[in-house]
């Protein structure tokens, strides 16, 4: 992920940002000459096109700088827009087939995060770089106006200063990347530390969280101070070049007065020019460590652009050929993103109108069946179906017509109750979000509501309960108005009985509609027609469950074991 | 504390934020360091300029051309200073950042321990609080563990945030009115004239700033409000992809994404353009300062009112007396994450029961711990009563009420409960009705605002609750695991078992062969970075734990979720032995663990009520 691309703006930035690189070379140069001339006491005429070339200079340099400001931000934004489209871009295909399971969301907050170090680290690098070099240029010019082997001086010795400066911070890149990496693991100590207290209390042993911060303090000081070490070095080997390349200035220039081929007023022209330069060079490490960062994020995101999305979707739709409410895998295999087998020739059936309980140990491949049905992972061998057609000649749009997924953490968006239920079917009108709400048993909740169906939920809104927000999710995926649910793991954060009824109800609010529902728990079976249970990727066992009236009728259409492969 | 509650409020409103300073004392000794350190670089500046001025007057026609190489060391000397100075600054800056990150880090994290984990946020009483729940003081949209609100995560990411802030950002307002003073001492020594200019132009800098940020700061806060609600949305986007995705939405959402850059940066320049105006003022003043000296020295080098060195000298420290405030602005904008996040756990600490008790001992019952704060931990513990056993003595909850901020109403109200001697009582109940703030309460981790836990008569707050909790074995909802071998994770409940002891605490939890199978036997790590456990396997070592543990008062929130049936038969059967005549409170649905109670209660309307007929009669026996 390059941050490339902004050559529109750039023009206007490079000309302001010389512009006051070029105030500051002759607001310096001036005064010195002003200062040195004057001294030899000229008429103070003559003194006048000076005095007032150092007020237009002083009051330049600010102004340009000011609208070089603009002008830097103004690409940095649009820079950061582009790079989170392109992140969402990269993201969209890999979520949650390629990364994570149900963590994604915290893995993409530090691209999110990412995408803004780098904007951050081009507007900075883009002002230190136009203005360095031209400061370089312009004190360059006026040395070598004055005397050309000053001039070469000069540009050798701010040359220098940028080489050293560049050359400590590659060489503390690693450190830096090291103390970043060794940080968040102290945090996430820190995090683990804090999380199991109450329990390390109640057995007295409250020494043991003392111990692990107390651990995380000594190896976090240890840390920065390597980080510390390798900055300062930076900084201060900076600072020894500038001073050094001022004093090759002034030795060569006072050489050449004593030689009668500089006057001293140019000297003090050239070594005020020296000044402005070194000046500006000042900020290298600070610039260089930015754009360190600015890379280490670039690189991340790049990694993750490089990762092979685990579907490919095709560009025409064929589910209007799919009939109603049925999902079935038929013998498929798939893999996680390093390539181990997960799903080994599943074969499972969900008829029109049945319901269907998939149960089994955590790893067993339960919610991977599920990706598979909603086309988020690929079959490698075998296939899966809703309605009968493969749902990889199904595009998204197409397969939410004909599933609804409520996931095992479904996310409740930063948005009002109609904006959540809305992504489903953005034509929904209130009344139909209420009784959505009221299906899947949040009426007396929705009854309750501060700001009815424009109370904001999620970070910063109304908190919700687990099960409420469990009940949200299936509200919004019954509003898509699919033939086929699949439910994971819908109880997972409740406890039992709560779990019992939240489960209850929203098999009741799903009618007649086929469902798929995966769960740990064996005592779903009461709930549905047929128990598949997977284990090690393959059905271990089918068994009849005990919905009443149901199980006769519906026995039989589930088929047996792993006959695809 | 409307401080934490409110997220505007979250931020202090001076650059310089005195509750920092005062719960951290060593702070103001590393400030004044770094403040020394920053002076000897104004120093070394300072010789650099006159070193230079009398090496460029020596070569005008006339000077005196002696004691060049006098002044070339000189020079050299102030460049050396400064590079030394760069890197101790930086090395001092690190350090003091460390210190003062951890010392905030365990200050919070007792602080947070102390303080109660009342109502919802009990362990684990949403269904959502894995672990622990002591988070902040219920503010709006406090997520689930690893979110923004969670107290774990404060103490962790959060705090180091605030690094550039005390190891730059403080110095450096120091210095920024402090070189400058030096600076203009300096000076005056070379020239009064060119002083009194320079402190004229320092003294307008407040007035022309008080100007543009009364017009600029409104904006300039709004914009910030306008990005970070961008930054909000766009992580939401990012959390809830695998949903937008399903329900084929990701097109829609990123066309509004596309809309919402376009706007922003339309919108920008025009705030920008406001926004950078105090800046725009700083530069100018910094560079209008150095005219403002050199033309009227100038002149008077004419009239031979000045001398050239002196005002060579002036001219080159001038560019320098805005450089500290200019970095102290920078470095203040960098920290306003890791301020945030010290606003609030500075909320946290200063609501700790250990600053009350400090003032008032013992809080009463309805007192000043108005949401339910306690008086736990280790405040004051040499001073109470031991505790009664409660084998021999009933423990009980008298007329507790217990309230959860943000919630309208109270968790418990007056419930009331009495676990007699020996006596086995199992607590049923929906999700989030405050089961797990009952054994919060009982643990002494949360105290009521009304009524008072009672063990053999004694209120909880007059005992020693280190001594209290070595009467009890607990069983949390979500048991956790250290970073450490199995048998240091089983020995947590008794450090003196031997390795027989631990094995048949594990055939008791139902994992006779968990040691075996496991990669190194007893040694091998668990938790971070350790081997992964399944959520079996780790209720199988918890529950080990309780059978290590035989106490006389057992507390245990749910113990055979994640077993199956036969499992679940086996431990509690090992669980009735292992009782004895201790008393038990239990937590859970499972019909086999009601079956061992000797009553069931619910939580119903906020009151604990009794559940024994139906649901005893409804575990099938």
């Amino acid at each position: 992920m390059r941050p490339i691309g902004q050559k529109r703006g750039l023009a206007p930035v490079i000309g302001t940002g010389a512009l006051s690189a070029a105030c500051g070379v002759g607001l310096l140069t001036t005064s010195g000459w002003l200062i040195t001339r004057a001294s030899q006491r000229p008429p103070v005429l003559s003194l006048g096109i000076a005095i007032g070339a150092v007020q237009a200079f002083s009051l330049g340099r600010g102004l340009a700088r000011y609208v070089e400001r603009i002008g830097v931000h103004r690409l940095s934004l649009r820079l950061l827009g582009k790079l989170r489209l392109r992140l969402f871009d990269v993201a969209v295909p890999l979520v949650p087939g390629a990364i994570g399971g149900n963590g994604t969301g915290g893995l993409l907050s530090g691209f999110v995060s990412g995408t803004e170090a780098v904007a951050e680290g081009y507007a900075r690098a883009t002002t230190a770089a136009v203005d360095v070099s031209a400061s370089i240029v312009l004190g360059t010019a006026v040395a070598a106006l004055m005397s050309p082997v000053l001039g070469v001086v000069l540009l050798g010795g701010a040359l220098a200063v940028v080489a050293v400066a560049a050359a400590l911070a590659r060489w503390g890149r690693p450190v830096e990347q090291r103390a970043a990496a060794q940080r968040a693991e102290l945090a996430n100590a820190v995090v683990a530390a804090v999380r199991s207290a109450p329990e390390l209390i109640a057995y007295g042993r409250q020494d043991l969280v003392e111990q692990a911060l107390e651990q995380v303090r000594r190896r976090d000081a240890a840390a920065s101070a390597r980080r510390a070490l390798a900055g300062g070095l930076a900084r201060s080997a900076t600072i020894l070049a500038a001073g050094g390349a001022v004093v090759a200035v002034v030795g060569t220039g006072l050489a050449a007065t004593d030689a009668h081929r500089l006057s001293g007023v140019m000297l003090a022209v050239v070594v005020f020019a020296a000044l402005a330069v070194m000046d500006q060079c000042a900020n290298l490490p600070g610039v260089f460590a930015a754009n360190n960062a600015a890379r280490a994020a670039s690189a991340r995101l790049r990694d993750l652009e490089g990762l092979e999305p685990a579907v490919r979707e095709p560009e025409r739709d064929l589910s209007a050929g799919a009939g109603p409410g049925s999902a079935e895998l038929a013998g498929a295999e798939t893999a996680a993103p390093g390539g181990t087998l997960i799903l080994q020739g599943v074969s499972l059936s969900v008829g029109n109108g049945e319901r269907v309980a998939l149960v089994g140990p955590s790893g067993s491949g339960k919610t991977s069946a599920v990706h598979a049905l909603l086309h988020f992972v690929a079959c490698r061998r075998g296939q899966a179906r809703l309605g009968g057609v493969d749902v990889s000649t199904m595009t998204r749009e197409g397969i939410a017509t004909l599933a609804g997924w409520v996931p095992e953490e479904t996310h409740v968006f930063a948005a009002s109750v109609a904006g959540n239920l809305r992504l489903a079917r953005p034509s929904a009108t209130g009344p139909e979000c209420l009784a959505a709400l009221d299906r899947v048993g949040l009426g007396p909740w929705s009854d309750g509501l501060p700001g009815g169906l424009a109370t904001r939920l999620g970070a910063g809104g109304l908190p919700m309960s687990a099960g409420e927000q469990q009940r949200l999710g299936l509200a919004r995926a019954l509003l898509a108005g699919p033939s086929v649910l699949l439910l994971d793991e819908p109880t997972a954060h409740l406890d039992r009985a709560t779990g019992d009824r939240v489960l209850q109800e929203l098999l009741d609010a799903a009618g007649e509609r086929s469902v798929l529902v995966v769960s740990h728990d064996q005592a779903i079976s009461q709930h549905v027609d047929s128990v598949v249970a997977l284990d090690g990727g393959r059905v271990a066992r089918v068994s009849p469950g005990g919905r009443p009236g149901r199980s006769q009728r519906l026995a039989g259409t589930v088929a047996p074991g792993p006959s695809g492969c | 504390m409307p401080d934490a509650t409110t997220p505007g409020a979250a931020r202090p409103s001076g650059p310089i934020d005195r509750r920092l300073i005062k719960q951290l004392p060593g702070l103001k000794v590393s400030v004044a360091a770094s403040v020394m350190v920053g002076l000897l670089a104004t120093a070394g500046v300072a010789v650099q300029a006159v070193a230079l001025a009398h090496l460029l007057a020596g070569a005008m026609p006339g000077a005196a051309a002696g004691g060049r190489g006098r002044w070339m060391v000189l020079f050299g000397v102030g460049v050396c200073v400064r590079a030394g100075v760069a890197l101790v600054g930086e090395i001092l800056a690190a350090a003091s950042a460390s210190r003062a990150v951890a010392v905030l880090r365990s200050r919070l994290v007792t602080a947070a321990l102390g303080q109660a984990p009342t109502g919802g946020a009990g362990p684990g009483d949403d269904g959502r609080g894995r672990g622990w729940g002591p988070r902040l003081p219920k503010e709006p949209g406090v997520g689930p563990p690893g979110g923004p609100g969670d107290i774990a995560t404060l103490a962790g990411r959060g705090l180091d945030a605030l690094d550039v802030y005390v190891g730059r950002c403080l110095p450096d307002l120091v210095l920024a009115v402090a070189a400058p003073l030096a600076l203009l001492l300096a000076v005056g020594v070379l020239d009064w004239l060119s002083a009194l200019i320079m402190a004229v132009v320092v003294a307008l800098f407040p007035v022309f700033g008080a100007l543009v940020g009364r017009t600029t700061m409104p904006l300039a806060r709004e914009r910030w409000r306008q990005v970070e609600d961008l930054g909000r949305q766009i992580a939401d986007v990012f959390e809830g992809l695998p949903v937008l995705r399903a329900f084929g939405r990701t097109a829609d959402q990123r066309a509004r994404m596309a809309k919402t850059n376009e706007a922003l940066s339309q919108s920008s320049t025009r705030v920008l353009r406001v926004a950078f105006l105090s800046a725009l003022v700083l530069d100018t003043l910094g560079s209008v300062s150095v005219a403002l000296i050199a033309v009227p020295l100038g002149l008077r080098l004419v009239s031979g009112q000045a001398s050239l060195p002196a005002a060579l000298a002036v001219l080159i420290v001038a560019p320098e007396v805005f450089l500290p405030l200019r970095r102290a602005s920078a470095e203040f904008h960098e920290s306003t994450e890791g301020l945030a996040a010290a606003a609030r756990a500075l909320a946290i600490i200063g609501s700790a029961p250990d600053s009350q008790s400090r003032t008032g001992g013992v809080p009463l019952p309805g007192g000043s711990a108005a949401a339910g704060r306690g008086p736990v931990t280790r405040a004051g513990a040499g001073t109470r009563t031991a505790p009664p056993d409660p084998r021999r003595a009933a423990v009980e909850l008298r007329s507790v009420t217990v309230e959860l901020p943000g919630r309208e109403l109270p968790l418990l109200r007056r419930a009331s409960l009495n676990i007699s001697p020996g006596e086995t009582v199992v607590l049923v109940g929906p999700s989030g009705v405050g089961k797990s703030t009952v054994i919060s309460l009982l643990l002494g981790f949360a105290s009521p605002v009304e009524g008072e836990v009672a063990v053999g008569g004694e209120d909880l707050r007059r005992l020693d609750l280190a001594s209290w909790r070595r009467l009890i074995t607990y069983l949390p909802e979500h048991p956790t695991l250290l970073a450490a071998s199995l048998a240091d994770n089983l020995r947590l409940a008794n450090p003196a078992a031997g390795e027989a002891e631990l094995l048949r605490a594990l055939a008791q939890a139902g994992a006779p062969d968990l040691m075996a199978g496991m990669g190194d036997g007893w040694a091998t790590r668990l938790g971070d970075g350790g081997r992964p456990v399944s959520a079996g396997e780790l209720q199988r070592i918890a529950l080990a734990r309780v059978f290590l543990r035989p106490r006389s008062l057992y507390l245990l929130d749910e113990p055979t979720v994640h077993l199956d049936q036969d499992s679940e038969a086996h431990v509690l059967q090992g669980l009735g032995q292992a009782l004895g005549t201790s008393s038990a409170l239990i937590v859970s649905h499972r019909p086999a663990v009601l079956r061992t109670a000797d009553r069931a209660v619910t939580i119903r309307g906020g009151e604990l009520v009794d559940a024994s007929p139906d649901l005893l009669a409804a575990a099938p026996a």
